[in-house]
């Protein structure tokens, strides 16, 4: 048959494949060696949302009577969490210039002494207007991720495009609020929303 | 010569096996005490990069894997959880019927022929199917047993059918298709399933899911279900009436999935099930005139496996995979009783060479041991020689993925060898070309050499039984070789809105070394044994099209076009394959999702399947089948399903098994599922 050609009931394949087990192993242990200087998987949505809401506190300049000296930025998270552990993470042990970054968690009600910046949760959309109301002239960065936040008032919205996380953002609702917003945050934005809402 | 050579090869086997084992065991334990550990700090800072860089990030999209490019540059199907529970359909098999190209025609209440491009039959054989890897078919005839191929069906994610060899990637078998069944993870089935419903065909069905958290990133799942399903009715030429082909099976499977920490995961899990089938089994007298009788036959089923993947992430461009498992079947009827275990190994590593290309290579070793005996009867009409086998399967693969234009024109290169005991060595390469000159569009190409190797039928088999018209006796022939094909393929798809898309593809297969069965003695009985003494040629088309027609309503069109030549070389052939007969020319199917006020849906599909001519024919056909579903609130469905509304019955296949073929039946069932 035409078979005769082919190469028929060779040893050389279980000797060249053992030789090859061999050289896995090897690698695998070498593999697991390094695993802490490998760069890691690509990171989460959440972890790169939760980078963006440190850094936005960058781009804010608080006046004295909001943030004193190396007083605490404080991150406040408003609803159902969606960040796990990952916020966290982010900020362990991090500082803003002289001042160290704290979490609060609040279920549904802001306190009395209002965070430097609010992360308002997919889970409290319903509330809203509320909450912005609140918000409104005081010295809070308000940043959300659902869709209209910024036309209704909110200052920083997380976007999606396709795999990347982007966000949009209302200068003319930052500008009410008592600290200076930095112009670099437009150029950066997916889309800069001009209406103002006005409560 | 062909046993001499397997327990050669079966010195060289525990080398590599034990090889495999202590790799992973190496790898798990470097990992427990490996500085990557959960809680630690995230691998990298993501705070010290500025705005505009934290915005060009890909995302994660967990738990699924990267894409394949030898799956965009193929002909590639998929059907979703959403299009399996609209369909009505209550098994894999039934759930195949959406995808173009493949011919899935059922033999009786619990059997099933399925194909892609050709060569249909209950013993098709170029069909590869796995289930969340682990590979299903059967190296007892190179096909699948479609009656124990099952899980919960709310649980699968998706099934990925690929038609065309995927042998540089998957191996041997993988001839003329690949059908991928992928579960969802665990961490996307927590709470409790409960289902259930009962109709004409349906005698009663129930299942039940529990998905929980031990703790973070380390979830699982476990279910029961139990399903009772009616015989079809005898075709008139055997008088009719109800048929002996009822099917019961009691399963049950478990699911665990662990982010061990950024890079790490595991997956463990399992199936066991048992079960039982009727048939009417022709058995064919040793003595002359030889004449076959029919003979009611209550045959059990049962099975389990176990299977664990660890998977090690490097970075988004590189990863590495290895793969346990084991599966044991056991089969028993009037005539014939199988055991069967298996072993594997798999091995991939992904990783990127600079920043055009795309490396996957990957190691495996599968061994498979059985026993084959004469079944519950007395009658000693179907045995194997030798009974017992242990065959192992030596493979490696390699696929370079270059990017030789970016963005738009990518070109893939790759084969598999593997080390058989029927045949020895085996290359299988492909080389795929993509070009994607804008979003909406894609053009690719391809070009494979695939074989099928022997399975334990085709050498060592020694049985009376009725092929072709013939009562022979039927040996097997210990030098039959692997069946082979090189195929041409051409796609193209087409999004013309973000509401209509087409895809399209071409294909040529020349196909060498068919099987065929050659008349050794005259008898009586007629000695037959096959030989691979056919070559052949089939082209077809195959279109399918989605169209979002408004936010309600969706449909779906599919057109599979089959033209087969086969050529037996040997006049001498007493037996010709009718495998040219046995495959519809043309196939149609609509599909119609609307989702109605009050909660309603509507659902349905009709397809056209052309005759066939092969043994006695059957007629062409259309089917149609109904679903109207209740979802009041998003814990509680009710559904009422239809199928085969146009006839009260029909043939959809008359199977070349030794079993007789039935006629499905008109039926309904009702079905309410709960979740909380």
């Amino acid at each position: 048959m035409i078979a005769a050609a082919k190469l028929r009931r060779s040893r050389w394949f279980p000797r060249l494949f053992s030789l090859a087990c061999v050289l896995i192993a090897a690698s695998l242990c070498a593999a697991a060696g390094d695993g802490a200087s490998a760069s890691g998987p690509a990171p989460g949505e959440y972890e790169i949302k939760a980078a963006f809401l440190f850094n936005f506190a960058k781009f804010v300049e608080w006046p004295p009577a909001a943030l004193g000296e190396n007083e605490p930025i404080r991150i406040g998270i408003l609803g159902k969490d969606p960040f796990g552990p990952d916020l966290e993470k982010t900020i362990q042990g991090k500082k803003i210039g002289d001042h160290p970054v704290e979490l609060e968690r609040y279920a549904d009600r802001l306190p009395q002494k209002l965070p430097h910046v609010l992360f308002i949760c997919a889970s409290e959309k319903k509330n809203q207007a509320r909450i912005l109301a609140q918000t409104n002239g005081t010295s809070t960065l308000t940043v959300s991720e659902a869709d209209g936040f910024c036309e209704a008032g909110g200052i920083i919205n997380f976007k999606r495009a396709e795999r990347k996380v982007r966000f949009e953002i209302n200068p003319k609702a930052g500008e009410r609020q008592k600290f200076k917003l930095s112009s670099k945050l437009m150029g950066v934005a997916l889309r800069v929303v001009d209406t103002v809402s006005i409560e | 010569m062909s046993m001499s050579a397997s327990m050669k090869s079966k010195r060289f086997g525990a080398g590599p096996l034990a090889g495999c084992l202590a790799a992973l065991t190496f790898a798990v334990n470097a990992q427990d005490s490996g500085p990557v550990a959960q809680g630690g700090p995230p691998p990298y800072d993501l705070t010290s990069k500025s705005l505009s860089e934290l915005g060009e990030i890909e995302v994660r999209t967990p738990s699924k894997m990267p894409q394949r490019l030898s799956d965009v540059a193929a002909a590639i199907h998929v059907i979703t959880q959403e299009d399996i529970r609209r369909s009505g359909a209550t098994s894999i098999a039934e759930a195949l019927r959406m995808a173009p190209g493949l011919e899935v025609a059922q033999i009786d209440s619990n059997q099933w022929a399925i194909s892609s491009r050709g060569f249909n039959d209950f013993f098709a054989n170029k069909l590869l199917v796995l289930i969340d890897g682990r590979s299903v078919y059967t190296p007892l005839f190179s096909g699948v047993f479609w009656d124990v191929q099952d899980t919960m069906l709310e649980d699968i994610e998706q099934i990925e059918v690929i038609r065309g060899p995927g042998a540089a990637m998957w191996g041997a078998n993988a001839v003329n298709g690949v059908i991928n069944i992928v579960t969802k993870s665990s961490a996307a089935t927590q709470g409790t399933l409960i289902t259930g419903g009962a109709g004409t065909e349906e005698l009663g069905f129930g299942a039940i899911r529990y998905g929980g958290t031990i703790k973070e990133g380390l979830t699982y799942r476990a279910y029961v279900k139990y399903f009772d399903r009616n015989e079809f009715q005898r075709p008139p030429s055997v008088g009719g009436g109800p048929g002996s082909d009822e099917w019961f099976t009691y399963r049950g499977g478990f699911r665990t999935d662990w982010q061990i920490s950024d890079a790490n995961a595991l997956r463990v899990q399992g199936d066991a099930y048992s079960g039982g089938i009727g048939q009417e089994i022709a058995i064919t007298a040793k003595t002359p005139p030889f004449l076959p009788t029919l003979v009611p036959s209550s045959g059990s089923i049962a099975g389990g496996n176990l299977l664990g993947s660890f998977t090690h992430t490097f970075s988004d461009a590189s990863d590495m995979t290895l793969q346990l498992y084991y599966d044991r079947t056991e089969r028993a009827n009037e005539v014939f009783r199988e055991f069967r275990d298996t072993y594997d190994v798999d091995f991939q590593h992904r990783f990127g060479l600079g920043s055009r290309q795309e490396l996957i290579w990957g190691l495996g070793y599968r061994l498979t041991s059985d026993e084959l005996s004469t079944g519950l009867g007395d009658e000693k009409v179907l045995i194997f020689n030798p009974a017992e086998r242990n065959d192992q399967l030596f493979s490696a693969f390699a696929q370079d993925l270059i990017t030789l234009h970016p963005d738009d024109l990518k070109l893939a290169v790759g084969a598999k060898v593997e080390h058989n005991s029927y045949t020895g060595a085996e290359i299988q390469p492909n080389g795929r070309l993509i070009w994607e000159p804008s979003t909406n569009h894609s053009l690719w190409l391809a070009v494979s050499r695939a074989v099928r190797t022997p399975s334990r039928f085709e050498h060592n088999i020694d049985a009376y039984f009725s092929q072709a018209g013939m009562n022979a006796h039927v040996l097997g022939n210990p030098q039959f070789d692997s069946e082979t094909l090189v195929a041409y393929e051409l796609g193209y798809r087409f999004h013309a809105s973000s509401r209509v898309s087409f895809d399209f593809s071409l294909f040529y297969n020349d196909y060498e070394d068919l099987r065929v069965f050659r008349l050794v003695s005259a008898g009586p009985p007629p000695a037959v044994t096959l030989d691979n003494d056919m070559t052949g040629e089939t082209y077809g088309v195959e279109i399918g099209s989605n169209w979002k027609a408004t936010d309600k309503w969706r449909l779906f069109a599919g057109y599979t076009f089959l033209q087969m030549q086969l050529h037996e070389r040997l006049a001498a052939t007493v037996a010709p394959e009718s495998a040219e007969l046995e495959n519809p020319h043309h196939q149609l199917q609509l599909r119609s999702y609307y989702d109605l006020p009050w909660h309603l849906q509507l659902d349905g599909s009709a397809s056209y399947v052309e005759s066939i001519a092969a043994r006695g024919g059957v007629p062409s056909y259309v089917r149609v089948d109904l679903r109207l579903g209740w979802s009041p609130t998003r814990n509680f469905d009710l559904s009422l399903v239809g199928q085969n509304l146009l006839d009260d019955r029909h043939p959809e296949f008359i199977s070349g098994a030794l079993f007789l073929s039935e006629e499905v039946e008109r039926s309904f069932y009702v079905k309410a599922t709960w979740r909380f």
